[in-house]
């Protein structure tokens, strides 16, 4: 998808969110102004304005005209399931409380609902996301996902078990409760199993990592050819996680001893947000790309070395640029093929000592 | 400044389903392929209005503009499409806002469209469009939230524009 058509599935998104909102409720002079400036921001908010007036006429036409059948519950099992989950376990800070999620101007991540997975387990559905896509899930069963831009994996539901295989990039799980039926992460090397929790699990090139904000994880290590057992007990031994409680696994299927992290900022992606604490600007640009279709490079050895502390929009690679350019004295160029080249500074790179928020 | 339900409520009509309304009947001159150009010339006018004169109303404003460019352009185009009587459907908008618009999609277009849909999503639709109810009500009869109903909503307007892209 190009940066164009994300920024008009955006910009369709905004509009249907603010049609929705002044046919529901009567907007405040702020709710007024921020409208005011969100349309006088680029003709392309105008134009799908334009069509969310469209798109409520046509669906008052047609629902005024009897064609939507009235729900019966008693065909459509899943409805139940649909509802929100009640026993669902929120993190304290608030960090993940569903009222934090749908700002009404700030980017809205559509959720889609997955239904007909609780019968068999023949056909996974398969749900992946492009470079600066963020998408939200909600499961049948109650359980919901954030999945970070880059990432792919496989939804396969059975009556006896919920199993999710990642096959790349982070998603960030929040598991209704239900003993009966273990809620699986399987990642290649290791395999995380929770009954009702928050955490969120990461393949990538460097292994696998798994943090808990809330509740707690059996994470087990698997060597390749292991295998495929929900239920069952390996012998490889498992790795217990409580809340704010993070682990690596490697590419050989290793544990690392278990850190203590803020789950807070590990999980900040799912919010738009990326948090760094004394991170190398390599590995900060890297996490830019995943996640923009701008793409950072760092030339230059020494600097890509500098720790960083600070917090940036994920969306905004130009900000973390800019950030580098003003602290560190960097050279920022705009390459021919639009990536964003951080280079040498001119004069003797500062020490910059407190923590920087750029928003 | 107190204001009644009535008040919000016809203020809520005044303010962009009259305006909505119009420009829904205007648009039926206006080919799908023109509506960003006609995007971009409202877009240069609420610019021209300057911000603070905007603000006041922005919705009505949009619409309003919208329905002026939009009647400027089957002007335009009037001596191309002779019998497109806009003005006609203009007039129905006027004197009946409850009328049906026809905006020209195809019903079974929208049918596959809507059943698309969640169950949820559409009973939220259907309560909500057809039967009336306030989104509050759907609330508390389906079990949900409100937030969750505005949810539904978002992505019912998205799953459809993107299913109806090239006709709207």
């Amino acid at each position: 998808m190009s940066t164009e058509d994300e920024r008009r599935v955006r910009a369709a998104e905004d509009a249907a969110a603010w049609l929705i909102h002044m046919e529901s409720s009567a907007m405040s002079d702020e709710e007024r102004a921020k409208f005011a400036d969100w349309i006088r921001e680029s003709p392309m908010h105008v134009a799908e304005m334009l069509r969310a007036g469209l798109i409520h006429q046509a669906l008052t036409n047609y629902a005024r005209r009897g064609l939507i059948e009235p729900i019966d519950k008693a065909s459509v099992p899943n409805v139940t399931e649909l509802t929100p989950p009640k026993n669902h376990r929120r993190s304290g800070a608030g960090l993940l409380s569903p009222g934090r999620w749908v700002p009404l101007t700030a980017s809205l991540v559509c959720i889609a609902v997955i239904a007909g997975l609780l019968l068999s387990r023949s056909a996974p559905i398969s749900v992946s996301t492009q470079a600066g896509e963020r998408r939200e899930l909600s499961l049948p069963d109650g359980s919901a996902m954030t999945i970070a831009p880059n990432s792919r994996l496989l939804i396969a539901f059975s009556r006896s078990d919920r199993l999710i295989l990642l096959e790349r990039g982070q998603v960030l799980f929040r598991v209704a409760k239900d003993p009966k039926r273990p809620f699986v992460v399987d990642t290649g090397g290791a395999r995380t199993r929770d009954v009702g929790t928050t955490f969120s699990v990461e393949r990538g090139q460097e292994g696998i990592v798994v943090t808990v904000v809330d509740g707690r994880v059996d994470v087990r290590p698997e060597n390749a050819g292991n295998h495929f057992d929900v239920q069952g007990e390996g012998r490889t031994p498992s790795v217990s996680l409580g809340q704010d409680e993070q682990v690596t696994i490697s590419g050989a299927g290793m544990a690392e001893p278990v850190r203590k992290v803020s789950s807070r900022n590990e999980v900040s992606w799912a919010q738009g947000q990326l948090v760094f604490d004394n991170t190398r600007v390599s590995d900060i640009a890297q996490r830019f790309n995943q996640y923009n279709s701008i793409q950072i490079r760092v030339t230059d050895p020494s600097l890509a070395t500098r720790l960083i502390t600070g917090v940036f929009r994920e969306d905004d690679p130009r900000s973390f640029a800019e950030f580098l350019q003003s602290e560190a004295g960097a050279a920022v160029t705009l390459s021919s093929n639009g990536e964003i080249v951080i280079g040498a500074s001119n004069s003797k790179i500062l020490e910059s000592s407190a923590p920087q928020t750029t928003r | 400044m107190a204001q009644t339900a009535l008040d919000r409520f016809t203020g809520w009509f005044r303010y962009w389903r009259l305006p909505l309304r119009r420009f829904l009947s205007e648009r039926r001159a206006i080919a799908a392929a023109d509506i960003e150009d006609v995007a971009q010339e409202v877009f240069l006018r609420v610019l021209r209005y300057g911000r603070s004169e905007f603000v006041e109303n922005p919705q009505a404003y949009l619409f309003r503009i919208a329905t002026n460019v939009a009647a400027e352009w089957s002007m335009r185009s009037s001596r191309r499409l002779p019998h497109d009587s806009n003005w006609l459907s203009d007039l129905a908008a006027e004197s009946n806002p409850e009328s049906e618009i026809d905006l020209d999609i195809e019903d079974d277009q929208l049918a596959r469209a809507v059943q698309g849909l969640t169950p949820r999503a559409r009973e939220i639709i259907r309560l909500h469009y057809s039967d009336g109810l306030t989104h509050k009500v759907i609330a508390e009869r389906l079990n949900i939230s409100r937030r969750i109903i505005k949810r539904d909503l978002i992505c019912a307007y998205t799953a459809l524009r993107s299913a109806l892209g090239h006709r709207l």
